[in-house]
């Protein structure tokens, strides 16, 4: 029993049979794997960003003699990250994954269902450890020069390690569902992590600018502050698990490491049987909650005065995009949280730390301001159109209704315009946060004329080329609305892309630069540019889009 | 295979015979691998979109747009379908009406029921009343009251001289409703014909009188 539902469980969570099917079966997309690979190598340079990060907080806690708490923290920080972030993917796996009612009429017990759904969450958890925060210990036990024990140590206390805080997190969720009747209000839950990404990043920010962050200019008094304020005690009081983790991979098993063993184990494990048992009384009720009866208000007496009037088949194709994103809360919140991201990462912490005022006529005084601001603005509009998500999960977000889509009798170039379209209305209201900085900064009417031609092109292209990108790899068989949203491997793509273009762009207004070209003359030379590629990016994606929505199967 | 002007055409056989796939090509979805298929005689590969006007297509498991409306959804159809606005506003009352889908119309297709959800496809697919109404499982959900108005509806298409193509595995409905009749078995069609013919095995193997279950039967098993 625990055996075929473990089975099906993963298979479904990391899409095992659908991916088996694609490449192996039906041989189609071979070519992604290998993309994939690609992404991961281009990620190295990430890695070795995240090395010397480590290595800069070791150093400090080194110098202030303090070393030996090093392995504390990063546990911690461990501990902490799994709670905050499994905690939404439990809710996004338990409760909002399209298949999460399909084991309710098994002759199975909820909490065989949740275990079984829950080792995917743990694979993906330990995962990210290895990710983030293996190169932390690693880099310990480098410096540290600890021998063998050390690293064999460090595989099974990786793959324990999420057990604490997932089970924690599962039964803070199960209590949540299970006291949260309204599903109409849940689907909002579905979409909260990305405003708690916004949070710590605007945290991140305010730390930055504020005083925190002049006591870590230097490696030596980042261990002062680390260590003096007993920083180190107060997780080991609050968080004893990462104290236990500390000791179980610096000390011998004889030598205390055996103790802390036992209580890492001692307290991980019946956590994780615990959370398994409780399941049997919280999960099919929490998840059983408000499906009954049809959940909406009743049609108004007048209904058939909305039988609208006759329009154009690219505005109903448009009407329908719109609402169909608006009214789905992952894929807004995420589109939107794509725009505002990067203009509350800048302002938010200029406001904070009170020298919004000079950091503006610092800006000012700047010979080149009104070159700084019309590029910035039109990179922000081109990158931020990009990034938001709109455009590169433009056929995803269709799903299943895509083969509706295509009995339609509109022709897949004017179904592509819709979606474009649709992109940019993001597109302005990016224009529109831009132009809106712009103004608070002192930018006069030249600037907001050409950040408005030059960013209306870019943007338009940049949405253009993510509906391509979306067309080649489609990914409509998801499970839960983020995974359409958020693209994958598409916006690394989409990404990737921008900085060509962007790259090529530069250069183009370098050498006018160099052979000096009126600013005016750049501008306008530049937007035409963007025009003719618009144009070209248009007449190819109508053909593109003939040839794919033939190929694309649902 | 020829399904002529005004017949009601059933489309037979076991589970996984081809039946949604050929229906999927035929309306365009997927795209067949050879062959050709014309829609009242406008070539669905070479001019897909003057094809897919003249279909209205019910398809299996009905699973419209979840975050429109009922009424939204019906106007998008419409205007998709370029149904100018008098008809559009005498037809879907009247259709709404005729499935008892008048107090959840303005709902979200997402809270329908399955029943609901193959109630308001197959409204939108009747708009623009198209001279080839493709049905795929169109009883499956239905109760029996809307089960019977759908009969009435398809059978009055027929009587207009339009075209009703449809797949189905109630036998006694294929029986009753329909015209012609084809069988498919692993993707191939084992028989087509009218019931009389194929029960004088003029239309395919079958060597004397029997029912549809029979002949169903000895067509596709073995």
């Amino acid at each position: 029993m625990w055996r075929a539902l473990i089975r099906v469980s993963l298979r479904s969570h990391f899409r095992i049979s659908v991916l088996r099917d694609r490449y192996l079966v039906r041989k189609e997309g071979i070519w992604e794997p290998l993309l994939a690979l690609l992404f991961l190598l281009c990620l190295l340079p990430f890695g070795s960003l995240i090395l010397l990060f480590y290595k800069g907080i070791y150093e400090g806690l080194k110098w202030a003699g303090q070393a030996d708490a090093f392995p504390v923290l990063t546990t911690a920080a461990g501990l902490v990250g799994v709670f905050i972030f499994g905690f939404f993917h439990i809710i996004g796996t338990l409760y909002f994954a399209k298949d999460s009612e399909g084991s309710l009429s098994l002759p199975v017990t909820p909490a065989q269902v949740f275990g079984a759904r829950m080792i995917g969450v743990w694979i993906e958890e330990v995962l990210l450890l290895a990710l983030i925060f293996l190169p932390g210990l690693l880099v310990y036990g480098w410096s540290e020069e600890l021998g063998f024990p050390y690293y064999a140590s460090l595989i099974p206390t990786m793959v324990i390690l999420p057990l604490l805080p997932l089970s924690l997190a599962a039964v803070l969720a199960m209590g949540l569902m299970r006291v949260t009747h309204l599903r109409r209000s849940r689907s909002y839950l579905r979409a909260i992590g990305p405003f708690l990404g916004i949070l710590l990043i605007l945290g991140f920010q305010v730390l930055i600018r504020g005083d925190w962050m002049k006591r870590m200019e230097d490696t030596k008094t980042l261990g002062t502050w680390l260590t003096a304020g007993g920083l180190t005690e107060t997780i080991s009081h609050w968080l004893p698990p990462a104290t236990w983790v500390g000791e179980l991979l610096r000390l011998p098993i004889g030598g205390g490491g055996g103790v802390a063993w036992l209580l890492f184990l001692g307290v991980s494990l019946p956590a994780a049987i615990g959370a398994v048992k409780l399941a049997d009384w919280l999960y099919y009720q929490g998840l059983l909650g408000g499906t009954g009866g049809m959940g909406g208000k009743r049609t108004r007496a007048d209904w058939r005065e909305s039988v609208g009037k006759e329009s154009w088949p690219l505005g109903a194709m448009f009407r329908k995009e719109w609402r169909m994103l608006f009214r789905t809360s992952a894929f807004l919140l995420q589109a939107i949280l794509g725009v505002l991201v990067f203009p509350l990462m800048m302002f938010v912490p200029m406001w904070v730390s009170g020298n919004g005022a000079q950091d503006v006529a610092d800006l000012q005084s700047l010979p080149f301001m009104e070159e700084l601001l019309i590029w910035s603005g039109v990179g922000a509009i081109a990158f931020l159109t990009g990034v938001n998500g709109v455009s590169v999960s433009s056929i995803s977000r269709e799903g299943k209704q895509f083969a509706l889509s295509k009995s339609l009798p509109v022709s897949p170039g004017q179904q592509v315009l819709a979606k474009w379209l649709l992109a940019m209305v993001f597109t302005l209201f990016v224009i529109g946060v831009v132009v809106a900085m712009q103004i608070l900064v002192g930018g006069g009417a030249w600037v907001l004329l050409w950040t408005l031609l030059l960013g209306s092109a870019a943007g338009a292209g940049m949405a253009g080329v993510g509906i391509v990108i979306n067309l080649m790899i489609p990914r409509l068989d998801w499970n839960t609305p983020q995974e359409a949203i958020r693209g994958g491997y598409n916006g690394l793509l989409m990404m990737m892309i921008q900085m060509v273009v962007a790259g090529l762009v530069a250069l183009i207004v370098f050498l006018m630069k160099w052979l000096d070209v009126p600013d005016s003359l750049i501008y306008g030379s530049t937007f035409l540019l963007l025009l003719g590629g618009n144009y070209a990016l248009y007449r190819g994606l109508g053909f593109l889009a003939g040839e794919r929505y033939r190929k694309i199967e649902v | 295979m020829t399904v002529e002007r005004g017949e009601i055409f059933g489309f037979l056989g076991p589970n996984g015979a081809g039946k949604t796939t050929t229906i999927k090509m035929v309306t365009g979805i997927l795209e067949p691998d050879m062959g050709e298929i014309e829609v009242d005689g406008v070539s669905i590969i070479d001019h897909p979109v003057e094809a897919k006007r003249k279909i209205g297509y019910v398809p299996d498991g009905a699973d419209p747009y979840p975050r429109l409306t009922g009424l939204e959804y019906l106007n998008f159809m419409a205007d998709i379908y370029q149904v100018e606005t008098d008809i559009r506003k005498q037809r879907i009352p009247e259709w709404v009406e005729r499935f008892g889908m008048e107090s959840v119309i303005g709902n979200l297709i997402d809270s329908y029921s399955r029943g609901m959800k193959q109630k308001i496809s197959l409204i939108a697919s009747m708009i623009h009343q198209p001279p080839v109404w493709i049905l795929d499982e169109p009883m499956v959900g239905l109760d029996p009251r809307s089960s019977a108005i759908l009969k009435e509806e398809m059978r009055r298409h027929s009587d207009r001289g339009d075209t009703v193509f449809f797949s189905t595995h109630v036998l006694e409905v294929a029986e009753r409703l329909c015209d012609r009749l084809a069988i498919l078995k692993e993707g191939r069609l084992v028989a087509t014909g009218k019931l009389e013919q194929l029960r004088k095995g003029t239309g395919g193997d079958v060597a004397d009188e029997q029912t549809l279950e029979r002949l169903f039967l000895e067509l596709t098993e073995g």
